[in-house]
């Protein structure tokens, strides 16, 4: 349940933040023409230093004295062009250069949790169950060297129940803690590709329950490595929505994965089942943070 | 991305081997000289466990196995399969056509010829079957022409029980290897050496004669010397004898003459020697001897009833050279019985010695290599009997301990037997026979059955699991037992 509220959380997120934009964007828009109002005649000083004063009562007096002196034309003639709300509309183009200049968003930090399969290509784990799909997830962490460059770690888990011999129950699982180093490249500020690879150390565990029988459970570790290419895209990125998620860039993630794994030697209760090579490709698709 | 995806879709969507997703469909073990088998339905295979290298094997089969029957030497396996083949896997692995689907093999004493033939009851293969189909094989020769030999055998109005061969010998004036095919009422003749002659069928009754006559059990024997073999049938009171002429065409089955022995009760085991023939007449509690020459008969009342002749030698009490002795019982009486054979007829009940045991016998297993056997009562006790003394040394059992299989080692020294609900759950006793002192050793689980491997010097304890669950002990040292669970799956992830 708490999975699937998180999703809705995740999915309505973008929703918020199309409904909020309008409203945040209003005042952006507003409060800088405000505010502004006596900046930006500031740049323009000279010409309209006059206008406030003069030229207030001065277009009603070239109106109304057009028969006087002809010396006094002279004043009004300089300041009649000014109209009074010629400063609010340079105000209003000047408000949207501060935004536009502000820094891209760079991450420093990382969080994924994706979920995917997995396929065993050995012959071998036929006997376990009648595909090589084992379905499983992962959850990692990243934390940027330098411009591309990242280190990471991360926990994953893949399992597959089945039978063999029409009544032999089989379980199968593993974990494994993975290091790795990521090359990332923002195609887009918000369109990561990457790439990584690393070393892995697995632990296995393999039951047969055989009907009536005794089961056989075999526990096993061994070292792997791993590697995957892989796009993240964020739907809630800062280049989106401007500081209401400041420093945070929240989308989806896919990457096609391949393990290699050493063979693991499968023995229990004096019988030798022989070996089982867990390696191979698989993919993973969940959600990405970075911050 | 398109082309990954479907890549790892028909990625999933791969089929694994057939036999995966089969039962294992394992029977057995069967008790080789130094290995145990199972045939696997499922794969199909038979897998061999070897207990000293503590390695299991598979030789793949052509067709899902029907049945399995060791040679009588224990050095290779026979497999029926339902293909209608059978595959002899021994030094090398052979397979013949036998033309049907076959569910048993009698063994001739050489250890290489067989009549492979229909069980009765037993259904395999197809819809219909021919019950009277056999097949003669020699598993010395690679299947050819004549190998194996495929043969309908003329039908009476019954079907074959039971075959019988004999050890090939000279009868009728060449070397033959006769072998009794029995069917209610009737016998079918055949010889070997001479596979494709047309059998003889030898009528235990006349035609008008309702009795429902069951051949049983065939025994060769001499009149006179020339050869004869003796039937005992169930539902008859007399013995047939079979006489050979001295003469018959060497590629032809010789015709034998037939004469009635009556044995003074319905025989229930028979014993042939040169000069006699001895009758066990189970309900009747005699035993009876007969002069197949004369055809006269002494009935001798032993006091209890005898349905099985443990014939051995020893010294005579009185020194006058060894002599020939049995040991009659019967499963269910409470006595047993040892005969004088050859003062028998002379001294009818002082030849015999009656000794009453504390409980019904369920068997009995000789001790190789000495006068003595050992018993098991069906109140869970174990009966040591010395041929010599003429006595028996029970073995009582912790209280509630139930007695499985019993078996004794090829050299005799020991008796080993499964127990239940004993102290230590289920166990397997081992006791000596010189010391008559039990030990016992606490096994994992229930067992099935046990089995002596001699060759291998151990003994192999099934628990009944269908993947394979055994302990091993090597004979002489219980307490080095191992135990094996899920043999059967070894090696499922390297094949």
């Amino acid at each position: 349940m708490r999975r699937e509220a998180l999703l809705l959380l995740w999915l309505a997120g973008p929703a918020w933040a199309q409904e909020d934009a309008p409203a945040e964007d209003a005042p952006a828009a507003d409060a800088p023409a405000a505010e502004s109002a006596p900046v930006a005649p500031a740049a323009d000083t000279p010409a309209a230093g006059a206008a406030p004063v003069a030229p207030a009562e001065a277009p009603s007096t070239p109106a109304e004295s057009a028969p006087t002196p002809p010396e006094a034309p002279s004043i009004p003639a300089e300041s009649a062009p000014t109209p009074p709300e010629a400063p609010e509309s340079e105000t209003t183009e000047a408000a949207a250069v501060p935004v536009a200049d502000e820094a891209p968003f760079v991450a420093d930090w990382r969080l994924a949790l994706r979920g995917g399969a997995s396929f065993v290509l050995d012959d071998a784990f036929d006997a376990v169950a009648d595909g090589p799909t084992t379905g499983g997830g992962e959850v990692g962490v990243d934390y940027r060297l330098s411009d591309s460059i990242w280190v990471g770690a991360s926990w994953s888990g893949r399992g597959r129940a089945g039978d063999v011999f029409d009544d032999v129950q089989t379980s199968w699982s593993g974990v494994s803690l993975r290091a790795s180093v990521a090359w990332r490249h923002d195609l887009l500020p918000w369109l990561d590709v990457f790439g990584r690879a690393g070393p892995s150390v697995w632990w296995y565990d393999l039951e047969l329950t055989p009907a009536g029988g005794s089961q056989a459970h075999v526990e096993a570790s061994t070292w792997g490595a791993h590697a995957g290419l892989g796009v993240d895209v964020y739907f809630l990125h800062p280049s989106f929505t401007d500081d209401a998620l400041e420093g945070l860039a929240l989308g989806l993630s896919v990457e096609a994965t391949w393990d290699q794994v050493l063979a693991i030697d499968v023995a229990d209760g004096g019988t030798d089942f022989g070996d089982i090579d867990p390696s191979g490709p698989g993919f993973l698709f969940g959600f990405a943070l970075a911050f | 991305m398109r082309r990954l995806l479907l890549g790892l879709l028909l990625l999933a969507g791969c089929d694994r081997a057939g036999y995966l997703d089969r039962p294992l469909g394992a029977s057995g073990p069967y008790a080789l000289e130094a290995r145990a088998a199972w045939l696997l339905a499922g794969e199909p295979a038979v897998a061999f466990y070897d207990p000293v290298a503590d390695d299991l094997t598979r030789a793949a089969l052509d067709a899902d196995p029907v049945a399995a029957v060791p040679t009588a030497d224990g050095t290779a396996l026979l497999v029926l399969d339902a293909a209608g083949g059978a595959t002899w896997i021994g030094a090398e692995t052979r397979r013949y056509d036998l033309g049907a689907s076959f569910t048993a093999v009698t063994w001739a004493p050489d250890g290489h010829t067989a009549i492979v033939h229909h069980a009765p009851g037993a259904a395999s293969g197809p819809l219909i079957t021919n019950p009277n189909q056999i097949a003669i094989l020699d598993v010395a020769r690679p299947a050819g022409e004549g190998n194996p030999v495929r043969r309908t055998l003329r039908s009476f109005g019954a079907v074959p029980r039971s075959v019988v061969i004999a050890p090939a010998a000279r009868v009728a004036g060449a070397e033959r290897q006769l072998a009794w095919v029995l069917s209610e009422r009737y016998l079918a003749l055949l010889d070997l050496a001479a596979p494709t002659a047309r059998e003889v069928i030898v009528h235990l009754t006349l035609a008008e004669d309702a009795r429902e006559v069951v051949p049983a059990q065939v025994v060769a024997g001499e009149i006179e010397g020339r050869a004869a073999a003796f039937v005992r049938a169930q539902g008859s009171q007399d013995v047939f004898a079979l006489t050979f002429p001295d003469e018959a065409a060497p590629d032809a089955v010789p015709r034998p003459s037939l004469n009635l022995l009556p044995a003074g009760g319905e025989p229930s085991d028979l014993l042939a020697d040169a000069e006699r023939v001895f009758t066990a007449n189970g309900r009747a509690g005699t035993v009876a001897v007969l002069d197949p020459v004369t055809g006269r008969r002494r009935v001798v009342d032993v006091g209890a009833p005898v349905a099985r002749i443990l014939p051995f030698t020893a010294p005579r009490a009185d020194g006058e050279g060894e002599g020939r002795f049995a040991l009659l019982w019967a499963p269910g009486g409470e006595a047993v019985v040892f005969a004088d054979l050859d003062r028998l007829e002379l001294r009818a009940g002082q030849a015999v010695t009656p000794l009453r045991l504390e409980g019904r016998v369920v068997e009995v297993a000789p001790l190789p290599g000495r006068r003595g056997a050992a018993a098991r009562l069906e109140n869970d006790r174990l009966v040591l009997l010395d041929f010599d003394d003429r006595t028996a040394t029970p073995l009582v059992l912790a209280g509630g301990a139930s007695l499985g299989p019993m078996r004794v080692d090829p050299d005799g020294d020991r008796v080993y037997a499964l127990v239940q609900g004993g102290p230590d759950g289920a166990a397997l006793v081992t006791v000596g026979v010189e010391t008559g002192a039990p030990t016992s050793v606490a096994l994992r689980s229930g067992a099935r059955d046990l089995l002596v491997l001699p060759a291998a010097r151990r003994l192999l304890i099934d628990h009944g699991k269908q993947t394979g669950e055994i302990t091993v002990v090597p004979m002489g040292a219980a307490g080095e037992a191992t135990e094996r669970s899920n043999l059967l799956l070894e090696g499922m992830f390297d094949r």
